[in-house]
């Protein structure tokens, strides 16, 4: 086996593994505060992938000047999906909550199915496209910039949690939901908030991967199958477990396409995610406990 | 006064019996494929329910019991001429074989509530990839069923007729079974697991051997529907029976009838059945335009009927009462 | 003679210990009272002796055989019973159906089931009850019902985890009562409770835990006037009988 794929594989690996991150992380962040499992987010990943799309399409411009708009769209789509419909069934068990995003990301993905059809759709960029090439591998231009920018919106969104009033009240709630009550924090907003910055930015995460990734409305499913596994691999309600466990992720997958045909590169996915759900379903780094 | 409501009711009952023997005969075939979807997925989900809302296991994986056992009578059939009905008993076989794989491990690690869930959602995902690229299963393309014309015995006809009664026929069969166990000690046993797993086991209830049989059944007999699916359509694939949108359309006939009732996957069948063809009809465009409507549905019924239709209409009833 | 033997039993959980060395035995026929500030360790004993939890340290013998290992559901098939703090029924199903489900671990038919536990609401008073949901009881009701499904087990030594919490002081009248009825029906108890005043009602002898160690153990009066008792309960609002 030529170390040249290898290494280059182990690269495509770690830039899209800063993606994953992205989308981990703010699934996370939906996690542990509200303790729901959002089967939705994958549909809010797809729908800021179409945002930018057809901004850019009519619009003629670079999938990344949309970024603001797909993620402000997305903002508010995630507050009033938590404000409207999750917050009613808050007292209800949890399996009841997965129900719900699930029922909304199915309403979503087969909304997006009808409007625009199962189509694949790909943005052809010219300016920022093309490749750097470093000996023999090849750091694919866009994929760079994606990983920069999911990289920043990962730390920004970490200051965020630490930095700022609101992300404490966030974190506030994730650690103590009573406490936090008693204490006059508004849940009903704070939840509200929380999924909606959530949703931000993996509707950001969307838009930065257009112009390398094929557009279409079931491509969220596997982001969020995928996100799941490196929350529960990362530990739920660790953002750095998270972060880190998608670059695992994210470098296992790609060994996976380079080592075993086509689409069985989701084996080794799905089977860590089974080992660790068994064996260890705190996570490498997971503080709640299971 | 008192024979004569028994002999009402036992009029009443052999009119629903008649009704239901003759109705297939006079239906054009679209509607006869109609009431076969409805008694095919009230049939899977109430399987499905036996684990699911008697067990409080929520699985999100059975496509790996329906594909198991789709792909077990068709292989069987289609390489060594294997009748459909043998098949289907060595899928069921199968299936069970697989529920005492994932029970076992999930159960035994204490994995409950939504990360069940996820573990079956990542098994039959593992299924599925392992049948995309598995030239016996005949990867993407799927296999084939040979017609075979009007075959009862090889599980086939022109007729819907046919399967409209066989689907009947295993459908009472799974409601009988579940009739019995939400009456008897197994009731007992799976809704106290369901509610209070702790208070359970303080009373003598092995959680774990009953979580167990409660998938070796549910998957028995889903198995047994993967077959009857590949023997009416006469075709499967990867996505088709292993992909999670068969699980969420296994799953959202008892939420919306009803989980833990016998009668809420038929419920749910019966509303979300014609509810598909309509919207289908209407709607146009590709095939699975109906989820759309499903998963609006969904998100109605988990915030507004959170016992799904049947226990909505058994509070109606008890308001009515007082 | 049946008895129930606790040896040099510890449990900790990361770097607090709940449980530590504690010995004691328990003789059949007997009500032993449990008590100890918040904290002390009993609901943990409690988990170690019916199997919810593995203990570090030490054994528990019923009779000859050791109970560490074993599941809780195989525990209560020994002759150990538990009730929780916090009595939960089973919501979906009837009274009646509650106490099923402990009677078939000896009873085959439905039938028999029934009618034991016909004799076990009967014996608790919930006869009237029988089918109603479990949801629609009050407080008193549903601990009623717990023993009712506790002693259907045929349990030969009965955990009673504060039993009285909540109830008025004359459903607490009530429910001593039942306990001693439990008794005379020859069953032997470890009851954990908070109020002073009852347990040195209910208990032929008491053993006193302060954080997960036994620092007395006697009679009522004794343990009473037991200066280590006493300096451990200073600050609590406990009145002495």
């Amino acid at each position: 086996m030529d170390t040249n794929i290898l290494v280059q594989a182990i690269i495509s690996g770690l830039l899209m593994g800063g993606i994953y991150a992205l989308v981990a992380v703010s699934l996370n962040l939906i996690f542990g505060v509200m303790k729901i499992i959002n089967f939705a987010h994958g549909a809010f990943m797809m729908l800021g992938m179409y945002v930018t799309y057809w901004v850019s399409v009519f619009l003629d411009i670079h999938p990344y000047l949309s970024l603001l708009l797909s993620m402000s769209v997305l903002f508010v789509v995630g507050f009033l999906i938590q404000y409207g419909l999750i917050n009613r069934i808050i007292e209800a068990p949890e399996h009841n909550q997965l129900l719900l995003t699930l029922g909304v990301a199915l309403f979503l993905e087969n909304l997006a199915l009808f409007l625009w059809t199962p189509n694949y759709r790909m943005i052809k960029v010219t300016t920022f496209a093309g490749a750097v090439h470093v000996g023999k591998v090849m750091f694919s231009t866009p994929r760079m910039i994606a990983f920069g920018a999911a990289l920043t919106m990962t730390l920004l969104l970490y200051l965020f949690l630490t930095k700022t009033d609101s992300g404490k009240a966030i974190r506030a709630i994730s650690q103590d939901r009573e406490g936090a009550h008693v204490i006059g924090i508004n849940l009903k907003m704070i939840y509200s908030l929380a999924f909606g910055i959530g949703s931000a930015c993996v509707a950001a995460a969307g838009t930065m991967i257009t112009p390398f990734f094929y557009i279409t409305p079931t491509v969220g499913l596997v982001f969020v199958i995928t996100a799941f596994v490196i929350v529960v691999l990362g530990g739920l309600g660790s953002f750095w477990g998270a972060f880190f466990g998608a670059l695992i992720v994210g470098v296992a997958e790609s060994l996976g396409e380079v080592l075993l045909s086509g689409s069985l590169k989701q084996v080794p996915i799905y089977s860590i995610f089974i080992l660790t759900l068994l064996f260890r379903p705190k996570g490498l780094f997971g503080k709640r406990h299971v | 006064m008192f024979k004569k409501s028994i002999a009402n009711s036992l009029f009443l009952w052999f009119g629903l019996i008649l009704i239901v023997i003759l109705l297939p005969f006079f239906l054009p075939p679209y509607f006869i494929h109609v009431l076969v979807m409805i008694l095919f997925y009230a049939y899977l989900g109430t399987s499905w329910n036996i684990l699911g809302g008697y067990a409080g296991q929520f699985s999100f994986g059975h496509a790996a019991f329906f594909g198991i056992g789709a792909y077990a009578s068709t292989l069987a059939f289609v390489n060594w001429g294997i009748s459909p009905w043998l098949g289907m008993i060595l899928g069921g076989l199968l299936g069970m074989l697989l529920g005492l794989l994932i029970g076992s491990l999930c159960f035994h690690y204490g994995l409950r509530g939504p990360y069940f869930a996820l573990a079956t959602l990542a098994f039959s995902e593992l299924l599925r990839l392992i049948s995309l690229n598995l030239d016996l299963t005949g990867k993407a393309m799927g296999i084939l069923i040979p017609l075979k014309g009007n075959a009862p015995f090889s599980f086939q006809h022109e007729s819907k007729i046919f399967y409209y009664f066989v689907i009947l026929l295993m459908f009472i069969g799974v409601l009988w079974i579940t009739r019995c166990i939400d009456k008897g000690k197994f009731g007992d046993y799976f809704t106290a697991i369901r509610e209070d797993e702790d208070s359970a086991e303080a009373i003598g209830v092995d959680t774990f051997a009953y979580k167990l049989l409660a998938i070796l059944i549910s998957g028995f007999l889903t198995a047994l529907g993967g077959t009857f699916y590949a023997q009416y359509f006469l075709y499967i694939d990867p996505a088709i029976t292993f992909g999670v949108g068969n699980s969420i359309e296994i799953f959202l006939r008892p939420i919306v009838g009803g989980m833990g009732t016998v009668y809420g996957p038929l419920i749910g069948a019966s509303v979300l059945g014609p509810l598909g063809e309509v919207t289908r009809g209407l709607l146009g465009g590709y095939q699975g335009v109906h989820l759309m409507i499903y998963g609006a549905i969904l998100v109605s019924v988990i915030i507004f009927l959170p016992n799904g239709i049947y226990g909505w209409l058994r509070s109606l009833k008890k308001k009515h009462r007082d | 003679m049946r008895f129930l033997k606790i040896e040099n039993l510890s449990k900790s959980f990361g770097g607090l210990t709940a449980v530590n060395h504690v010995t004691f035995q328990v003789e059949q026929g007997e009500i032993m009272g449990l008590i100890g500030p918040n904290g002390s360790g009993k609901t943990t004993l409690f988990n170690l002796i019916s199997g919810f939890l593995a203990p570090d340290k030490g054994n528990i013998y019923l009779g000859e055989k050791s109970l560490v290992g074993l599941r809780p559901h195989q525990i209560c098939k020994r002759g150990i019973g538990r009730t929780f703090q916090i009595a939960k029924p089973f919501s979906h199903l009837s009274v009646m159906r509650n106490v099923r489900t402990a009677v078939f671990n000896w009873e085959r038919t439905i039938s028999g089931a029934n009618r034991e536990s016909e004799g076990l609401l009967k014996f608790v008073g919930l006869w009237s009850k029988r089918n109603e949901s479990a949801s629609s009881l009050t407080l008193m009701e549903r601990k009623r019902l717990e023993l009712a499904r506790s002693l259907g087990t045929h349990p030969k030594f009965l955990l009673l985890d504060e039993v009285m919490a909540g109830l008025t002081p004359v459903e607490q009248q009530k429910m001593i009562e039942l306990v001693k009825k439990i008794r005379e029906g020859g069953i032997t108890l470890i009851v954990i409770e908070h109020t002073m005043q009852i347990i040195m009602t209910l208990s032929d002898r008491i053993v006193v835990l302060c954080f997960g160690e036994i620092i007395a153990e006697g009679p009522p009066q004794a343990v009473a006037q037991d200066p280590n008792v006493i300096k451990s309960y200073l600050g609590e609002k406990y009145r002495f009988a």
